[in-house]
Order: structure tokens, then C-alpha cells, then sequence
């Protein structure tokens, strides 16, 4: 009879708690969780306005570097998620560096691999006008063709075939044929699980390295194609790649 | 005893909902509860998409939508608004123009279509690239041609205007303009805007009755053209090639460079024939410019290619008669309540 009170009791702490913030899901905030995202071309810190190069040997400079990232979940062993915050979406700007920091929370369940999500949901593309990290505004929408940008990615090199040497990659879709959403689940770097600790705070560093956006699953040099803005087959080799950019280097207790 | 843990437990329930839901409201102000309005489906229509599900119709949102739609401060040099294209007494199309004027003498790509029973639409444009009302907007807001305006630079206008953080508190009970309070309220204003009112609804309704050439257009539409301009809507909001040739400055394909598919080259989205004698010039880039002109493009045949509909290949046989009869009937599409509607019209 008490323990049921309690529990509704403890059910409507959390939806209060829940309810209002981002996250979705119900989880104890005391458990915190850290994702640390560290920009990198080839295994070294990626820089603004710096000419740097790609493994095709070509120059380039970065201007402009954006990335939605969400659906983030800790797994078992399995696939089943012991904690999961599926809907909810982060725009990485590689040159603000507050955005390259995630906080989320979870609970006391053991876990061993994370899963995350490249992109935006296709709910989300076809339901209207969205808001917080969605809102058009933040210039990550298309407008004459419905559909969010998953990644942009803009900068100038000698190797772009284009009039004024830049390259402009938007990369985005989610019809049939053209989804360039992508989920990774990637495995602990320890060879154990892990568990958050109430009221401490875990911190894991991915490294998303540019350099597979230009070789990877796909040969994609800039001196191929300097433009792609908008959803297509090119745009789903693009989407391999950046699936290929992120490892988990680390898990510490911070 | 259990009937009474089972009653407390729905109480506390009850209350936990209700607190959330006051949690969630603490940015509301004291301002009045904005009046819910429906949208009324005419007789015959078929149920309208759940285009305010998320956007609850109200007065005040349509109201603030309406301000919107004619305001020139969502454009760049604050004097293009969405009316200015949108006119009502075209059943807000552009008026005698196949382009509209945008920013700084720059035109459309386009014929702009009217805008009513918008509620119907799955997709918008002509090649149907956007596929929800409440978005569409930021086609035209940032349009470099169009409005060339910027979002943020847009919800700054607003947010600096007193009379704006009014009719936003008014509308969703916060006076802060956010992007996605300025989309909803212009979706309200656009989705509440029904013509249903022509001389062929009334004649449905029993009111009025047809001349004979009218009724003899109705039975040549109805067996030549109803197929792809489908009653009520008078579109069956599909995607066809009706055989006009590719525009060689414009190199529009239509509802290929949304799908990427061939097959879908110069493929666009039936228009609906509602209100078609105040929307000239015709064709997605106005390249007809009489009612007279489209129905000889029917009856000469179109230009052969590998999408163009089946249903037009060998053209369409139209008498000279009945040509004249369809005419006749065409003008029966008009209705001039919606476009009298004070409602629609520019505010103030
Ligand atoms: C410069 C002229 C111009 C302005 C300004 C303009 N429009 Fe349009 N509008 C057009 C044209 C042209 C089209 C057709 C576009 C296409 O099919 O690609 C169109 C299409 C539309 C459609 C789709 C209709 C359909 O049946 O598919 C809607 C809705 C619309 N406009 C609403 C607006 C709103 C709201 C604004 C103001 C924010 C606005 N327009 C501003 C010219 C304009
Ligand atoms: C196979 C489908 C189909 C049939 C049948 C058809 N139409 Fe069309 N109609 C279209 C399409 C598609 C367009 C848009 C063409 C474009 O601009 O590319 C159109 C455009 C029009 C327009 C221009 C409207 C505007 O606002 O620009 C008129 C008027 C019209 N049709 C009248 C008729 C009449 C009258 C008939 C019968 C004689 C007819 N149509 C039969 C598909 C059809």
C-alpha cells in the first residue's frame, strides 16, 4: 500500500522535473552524463580559417561546420536501451564550442555501448514549424524543398572546381531513397560495463574526424564535387561518410 | 477499500496532470484565453488534412496571421508582403501578372497561384516541395527574388513593436514573436481561408440554376477534364505533365528536382480551376494568357514526351462549341464572398 503511494508519489516528482525540460524521457538528473565532441581532420584538431588537408592531399580552409546529432541512448550488451532520449536533437557548431558539449542524464543502469543519431527524425521534417534546437531560424532548414540540413559544411580550397574556390555540402533527406539519417552505436572503450553515479558526472569524448566526410565508405574528394545542397544519392554517400566520422575515445568520471 | 485506493489514486492522478500542465504554463500572463474558432468543412468536401491539431484555431491567432500576411516588415526593404502577391480580389494571386515583383524589381520564377481551401493541400507549390502550410512561409520570407528577408532580422521587427507583442500575448499568451509563433499564426490565417460560395455551389445547393450553356460546359468538363481537376477541390492534388514544353530560360522540371526521379519530369501539381476566371494568367509560369488559350492547348494536343499524361496524349476533342460552353462554365468557379471576405482583407 505505501510502496504504491510512493511510487506514484516519485512519478509525479519526475514528470514535474521532466516535463518541462527538453529531455523526454524519465530519468534521474542526478545521474549525469557528459558527451564531449572533439573536431578533428586526419588526427588533428580541426581549425578555423587555417589551411588544413584532406587525406586526397587537398588544401582547404573550414568556415562553416554543423552537425545534428541526437537520439542518444546507453545500451546494454544487446541493443536495449537502459536509458534513451530518442526525439531530442543537438546542433554541433564546431567553432562555438559551448554547442560541442552535451548534457544529458541517465540512471544507475549498467551500460556498454552509446547510441546516437546523425540527423533529424522524418516526423519531424513533415509535421511544421519546429522550435529549440529545430527552429528554422538557426538556418539548418531548406526552404523551397521542405526538410531539415542533418550537416553543412563550408569552406574554400584550391581542389574546388568552382568559379570562387569554395565548396558547400548541405547535406540532408529523409524520403524514400534519399534518408541521409544515420545511427552508430558504439562500444565502450573499457571492456566492462559502466554505470553514472547519482550526483556525479560521467564524461565521454567522441572524436568526429572530418577527414572520413572526404574518404571513407565512399571516395569523396572536393575537387569531384565542390556543391551538394540539396537531398539525392550524392547526399546519402555524404551521410555514409559522417557516419563514419565519430569514435569514442574515452569514458572518465569527472 | 480497493474502489477507494483506486478513486484517490485517479485524484492524485488528475492532479499530477493538471500541475504539470500549470508547470508548463508559468510564462502565460494574465491576458485573456484566445477564442477557439473552428474551420467548417463545406457540404461536399471531403474532411480537411489535421492542419490544426498542433496549432489550435483561434481568433486571435488568425487576427495576428492576418497582420502578418500584410505586413512588408517580412521583407528585406519593407515593401513586399505576402499580399502584395497575394491578392485578395485575384483570389490572392498575383493580378494580371504570369511573374510577381519581388525585392528591388526582381520577379518570381513562378505564377503564383490563389490561395484558399489551403486546409486540402497535402503539399504546396508547384512542384509540391513543401509539404506542411506552416513552413511554406519561409520559401517566400527568404527568397532572395521574393521577400530576401532574414528570420531573426524579421522577429527583431517584431519584437521591437509594441503593437506586435500584443497580438502575439493575444494569440499564444507570451508577447515574444518567435519563428514559430509567426509560422502558426500565418497558418491559421491561411488555413481558415474556404471559397465555397461560387455560382456552381449554389447551383449544388439547389440556390440557383444554371444557363444552358453553363450546363453544357459542366457536362464537357465532367467528361474531359474532372479527371485530373477533380470536384470538389477541383484538383486531385496529383502531379502531371498536361504537354507544355519546357521553357528554355526557365528549365523548370517540376516535381522532378523535388523526387529527383525522370519520370517525374515536368510533372506539376494539378491546379484547382475554383475562382480560375480572376487568376490570369495560367500555367505555372503564366504562359497562357486566356481561359480561350488553355482549352486550345486541350484541343491542339501537347507537346509529345515521355511523361506526359496518357489521358492528353492525342488531345482532348473539344468543339468550337463546346469550347464556348466550358467557358461559360469556368465562370461559375467564382466566388466572390471569400474574396470580399472582411476577414481576408488587409487589416485597417
Ligand atoms: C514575390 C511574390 C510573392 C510573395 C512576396 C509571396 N508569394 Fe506566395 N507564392 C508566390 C509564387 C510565385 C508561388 C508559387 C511558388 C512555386 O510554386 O514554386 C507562391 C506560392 C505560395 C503558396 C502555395 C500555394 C499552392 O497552392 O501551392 C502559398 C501558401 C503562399 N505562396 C503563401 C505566401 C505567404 C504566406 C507569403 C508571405 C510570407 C507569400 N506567399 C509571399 C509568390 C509570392
Ligand atoms: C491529365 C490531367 C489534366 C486534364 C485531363 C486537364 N488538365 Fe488542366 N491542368 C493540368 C495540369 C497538370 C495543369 C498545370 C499545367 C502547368 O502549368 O504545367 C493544368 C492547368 C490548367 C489550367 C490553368 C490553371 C491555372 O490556374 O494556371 C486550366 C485553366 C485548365 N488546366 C483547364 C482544364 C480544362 C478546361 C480541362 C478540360 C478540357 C483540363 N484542364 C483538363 C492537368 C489536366
Amino acid at each position: 500500500m505505501y510502496t504504491r503511494w510512493l511510487n506514484i508519489l516519485l512519478m509525479a516528482a519526475l514528470l514535474w522535473l521532466s516535463a518541462c525540460g527538453k529531455d523526454t524521457s524519465i530519468e534521474d538528473p542526478g545521474y549525469r552524463l557528459r558527451i564531449r565532441v572533439v573536431p578533428m581532420i586526419d588526427g588533428f584538431p580541426l581549425q578555423r580559417g587555417v589551411d588544413q588537408s584532406n587525406s586526397w592531399g587537398e588544401a582547404f580552409r573550414t568556415d562553416v561546420f554543423r552537425i545534428y546529432l541526437g537520439g542518444f541512448a546507453l545500451l546494454d550488451e544487446g541493443t536495449d536501451p537502459v536509458s534513451d532520449h530518442p526525439d531530442t536533437y543537438h546542433l554541433l557548431d564546431v567553432f562555438d564550442s559551448a554547442s560541442m558539449s552535451i548534457n544529458i542524464h541517465g540512471n544507475g543502469t549498467p551500460f556498454r555501448r552509446l547510441r546516437l543519431q546523425i540527423g533529424i527524425d522524418s516526423i519531424r521534417n513533415v509535421s511544421g514549424a519546429q522550435t529549440g534546437s529545430l527552429d528554422p531560424l538557426l538556418g539548418m532548414f531548406w526552404t523551397w524543398q521542405t526538410g531539415y540540413i542533418h550537416a553543412k559544411f563550408e569552406g574554400s580550397s584550391p581542389a574546388s572546381t568552382r568559379p570562387d574556390k569554395r565548396f558547400t555540402y548541405h547535406i540532408g533527406g529523409f524520403r524514400q531513397g534519399q534518408d541521409s539519417k544515420r545511427i552508430l552505436m558504439l562500444d565502450l572503450p573499457v571492456n566492462k560495463a559502466w554505470s553514472l553515479e547519482r550526483s556525479g558526472l560521467t564524461e565521454i569524448t567522441l572524436h568526429m574526424d572530418i577527414g572520413a566526410w572526404f574518404r571513407s565508405e565512399h571516395d569523396l574528394p572536393i575537387s569531384a564535387q565542390a556543391q551538394v545542397m540539396q537531398p539525392g544519392l550524392l547526399a546519402v554517400q555524404y551521410a555514409d561518410n559522417y557516419a563514419r566520422m565519430f569514435s569514442l575515445e574515452s569514458i572518465e568520471r569527472r | 477499500m480497493n474502489r477507494l485506493r483506486v478513486i484517490g489514486s485517479m485524484i492524485l492522478t488528475a492532479g499530477i496532470v493538471t500541475a504539470v500542465a500549470t508547470a508548463c504554463r508559468k510564462e502565460e500572463t494574465a491576458s485573456g484565453v484566445p477564442t477557439p474558432l473552428t474551420l467548417v468543412t463545406p457540404a461536399g468536401f471531403p474532411a480537411p488534412n489535421d492542419l490544426f491539431g498542433n496549432n489550435p484555431l483561434t481568433k486571435q491567432g488568425v487576427e495576428l496571421g492576418r497582420v502578418l500576411f500584410y505586413d512588408g516588415r517580412l521583407s528585406r526593404d519593407g515593401q513586399v508582403s505576402c499580399g502584395s502577391c497575394h491578392q485578395p480580389f485575384a483570389a490572392f494571386s498575383t493580378f494580371e501578372h504570369a511573374f510577381s515583383h519581388g525585392i528591388g524589381n526582381q520577379f518570381t520564377t513562378r505564377n503564383a497561384p490563389g490561395l484558399f481551401n489551403l486546409a486540402w493541400h497535402r503539399e504546396l507549390h508547384w512542384d509540391g516541395g513543401i509539404n506542411h502550410l506552416e513552413v511554406q512561409p519561409l520559401a517566400p520570407i527568404t527568397a532572395a527574388n521574393e521577400m530576401g528577408e532574414d528570420l531573426s532580422n524579421i522577429l527583431k521587427k517584431l519584437n521591437a513593436d509594441s503593437r506586435y507583442r500584443a497580438l502575439f500575448r493575444d494569440a499564444f499568451g507570451d508577447p515574444e514573436a518567435t519563428s514559430q509563433r509567426m509560422l502558426k499564426a500565418l497558418s491559421q490565417f491561411m488555413g481558415i481561408i474556404v471559397s465555397a460560395d461560387s455560382k456552381y455551389d449554389r447551383m449544388l445547393a439547389g440556390k440557383v440554376n444554371f444557363t444552358q450553356a453553363e450546363a453544357a460546359g459542366y457536362a464537357v468538363f465532367k467528361a474531359k477534364c474532372a479527371g485530373c481537376h477533380q470536384e470538389p477541390l477541383f484538383t486531385d492534388l496529383s502531379y502531371r505533365n498536361s504537354g507544355l514544353p519546357l521553357d528554355p530560360l526557365l528549365k523548370d522540371v517540376g516535381r522532378m528536382r523535388i523526387t529527383g526521379k525522370t519520370a517525374d519530369s515536368l510533372k506539376f501539381k494539378v491546379p484547382s480551376l475554383r475562382n480560375v476566371a480572376l487568376t490570369a494568367p495560367y500555367g505555372h509560369d503564366g504562359r497562357f494568357y486566356t481561359l480561350a488559350a488553355v482549352i486550345d492547348h486541350y484541343r491542339s494536343g501537347p507537346k509529345p514526351g515521355p511523361t506526359v499524361d496518357v489521358a492528353l496524349r492525342a488531345g482532348l476533342s473539344i468543339s468550337s462549341n463546346e469550347s464556348a460552353d466550358l467557358l461559360q462554365f469556368l465562370t461559375t468557379l467564382t466566388d466572390t464572398t471569400f474574396t470580399k471576405d472582411p476577414r481576408f482583407k488587409e487589416p485597417g
